[in-house]
């Protein structure tokens, strides 16, 4: 080829189709079958200039209300260190495509080996994966790995206090190998979980039971280790599912006797971005044949070959895709470790203290929040008996959930997640969740809407 | 390569040496020396019973893992609970301590239809760079 002619886009692409003996481009996909291809254009506008397109999404983006918002159900507003970002924005963290060579890649597993050891030491555990995709899905794998652990068990139990969508990602997960689950019911007075239930379901043919602490009504599950003992009398796993920045005044589900502890990460330091990507954390106790079936990739320390120096590196990667193939513990092979990076980063910030204080603000201002909402004549806060943490159940009595929420949208608010959808027994509830991001503005904000609402309802 | 005397072997690299009326099974040293560093065996529980040519261990090293399949069927019944801890002793004595399994035949003329001493090691010549 003649680099030094110069030429029109045409000019070139005629050259290139003349070395590669081509009359056209199209003739580079022969081999796509006819009866598969696009035969007309695709239904959309046509490309925009860079200063229209910029107009124009300009534009749309001026539609968006700025509310302040009290949902939660697994993704919640945590306030995000400005030092996280500058971070993981750092482009050699951040461009960088599944960065696991120890050889160019140390900061990279260095800042995932610090996040492991932070989330071990908040659960207790002393083994912590790169991080997984969600909650949702640590969930799923930490079923199957208990599933795999049992050799013939081939049912589990889950908690009915679990968010409908995670749920749903779990039956998808437990289809293909053809393991059978069963929902432990809660108490209707303390949205606790009913031992009773969990005591008559629990059978030499159960691998692993999954429980929320807090679970999705918000409620601290006080039983944990009453839980936890029954479940290991039949010798199966107990799975729990915990909101890390509630271990900051919650016991590590460690200490309560949890043999694999899993999370959403979201709340460390990373944004709601409209639903993801968000990132699971999977944390178990060592063991040499446990951490043998446990997904995701390990990040280990070691020395160099002189012994000079340290290193980090992917470890035990014998249990992975890359290696093992069909008869690997997990298909997961790639993640969302930027943001497990930025969760180190955060808790690095955080440190012991000041996790604590996150969580007892929490968990205060929902409690204030609770406690003003029962006052007034029409609403119920919490309905359950059992203490909660930062969630809690609101009931109106009178009118309809919709009916709030509808109120709330046009001061600029928005409520809690509805339940009718998957708990149609508890009538017209939503789930109200407080983080340091409610100041006592927004709180009251929220109050003065629902006082309002309650005196146009009869109040007092 | 090292070669027991008193083993026969099978073309997938596994040994068996007749001990009484039980067979040891374990892997040769060609197999532990391509391996590298064995770090990790899963070795059956006693009383798993196996047809000739069943996966009866998983062996993990730092850059592979490889199976163990049973030259014979029959019976387990002991492992050595060594390679729990020193899974290492498959390197170091690959026919000696690092035996994996001892099975109970329920037909013991496969072992005669298992590659002499000899023949293995003709194999390894035709297969080795």
């Amino acid at each position: 080829m003649n680099t030094t002619k110069e030429g029109s886009a045409k000019d070139i692409q005629k050259e290139m189709e003349s070395y590669l003996e081509i009359n056209n481009v199209d003739e580079l996909f022969a081999d796509i079958p006819d009866s598969i291809r696009l035969k007309k254009p695709l239904k959309i506008a046509g490309p925009l200039s860079e200063r229209d397109l910029s107009l124009y999404i300009d534009e749309v983006l001026s539609m968006n209300k700025p509310v302040i918002s009290f949902l939660g159900g697994g993704a919640q507003n945590h306030y995000i260190p400005a030092l996280v970002q500058e971070v993981i924005t750092k482009p050699e963290l951040l461009n960088a495509y599944t960065p696991y060579q120890p050889e160019v890649a140390q900061g990279m597993l260095q800042g995932l080996f610090e996040y492991q050891s932070l989330i071990s030491e908040i659960t207790g555990m002393n083994v912590t994966n790169a991080s997984m995709y969600d909650w949702a899905t640590s969930i799923a794998e930490a079923l199957l790995m208990s599933v795999r652990l049992s050799t013939k068990r081939k049912k589990v139990l889950i908690t009915s206090s679990i968010h409908p969508d995670r749920l749903a990602v779990v039956e998808n997960y437990l289809a293909g190998p053809k393991i059978n689950y069963e929902l432990v019911e809660y108490d209707a007075k303390t949205g606790e979980l009913n031992l009773a239930d969990l005591k008559e379901k629990l059978t030499e043919e159960i691998a692993a039971f999954y429980f929320e602490n807090p679970n999705s009504y918000g409620v601290i599950e006080s039983q944990a280790e009453d839980i936890t003992k029954l479940v290991h009398a039949v010798n199966a796993f107990v799975i729990v599912g915990v909101d890390p920045i509630s271990l900051g005044i919650l016991k590590a589900p460690a200490d309560y006797g949890a043999d694999i502890v899993v999370g959403e990460g979201q709340g460390l330091g990373n944004s709601l971005s409209f639903g993801g990507p968000h990132f699971g954390f999977f944390s178990i106790k060592y063991d040499k044949k446990i951490i043998r079936q446990m997904p995701g990739r390990l990040v280990g320390l070691t020395k160099t070959y002189d012994g000079n120096q340290r290193a980090f590196v992917l470890t035990l990667s014998t249990r992975e895709q890359h290696i093992r193939r069909q008869d690997a513990t997990s298909n997961i092979c790639s993640n969302q470790s930027i943001l497990a990076y930025g969760a180190g980063v955060y808790l690095s910030l955080l440190g012991p203290d000041g996790l604590k204080k996150t969580a007892e603000y929490c968990l205060q201002a929902a409690h204030y929040l609770a406690t003003e909402i029962n006052n007034l004549k029409h609403f119920e806060a919490p309905i359950f008996s059992g203490a909660h943490y930062n969630e809690f159940v609101v009931r109106v009595t009178k009118g309809t959930m919709a009916e709030v929420e509808n109120k709330l949208i046009q001061q600029g608010l928005v409520g809690g997640y509805t339940l009718e959808k998957c708990h149609p027994e508890l009538g017209e509830v939503a789930i109200f969740c407080v983080t340091e991001m409610h100041t006592m503005n927004s709180i009251n904000k929220l109050l003065t809407v629902l006082i309002e609402m309650d005196k146009e309802l009869g109040g007092r | 390569m090292n070669i027991d005397k008193n083993a026969r072997y099978m073309k997938s690299h596994e040994w068996a040496k007749k001990e009484d009326d039980l067979f040891v099974i374990g892997i040769t040293d060609y197999a532990q020396s391509l391996l590298k560093d064995i770090v990790y065996v899963e070795l059956p529980t006693e009383g798993t019973t196996f047809q000739r040519g069943d996966k009866a261990a998983d062996i993990e090293s730092v850059k592979a893992v490889e199976e163990l399949k049973s030259p014979l069927s029959g019976e387990v019944v002991e492992v050595n609970t060594v390679l729990e801890d020193s899974a290492e002793s498959i390197n170091e004595d690959p026919y000696g301590n690092g035996w994996f399994i001892k099975i109970k035949p329920s037909n013991p003329s496969e072992f005669n239809e298992m590659l002499t001493p000899e023949a293995y090691e003709k194999y390894l010549e035709t297969i080795e760079h």
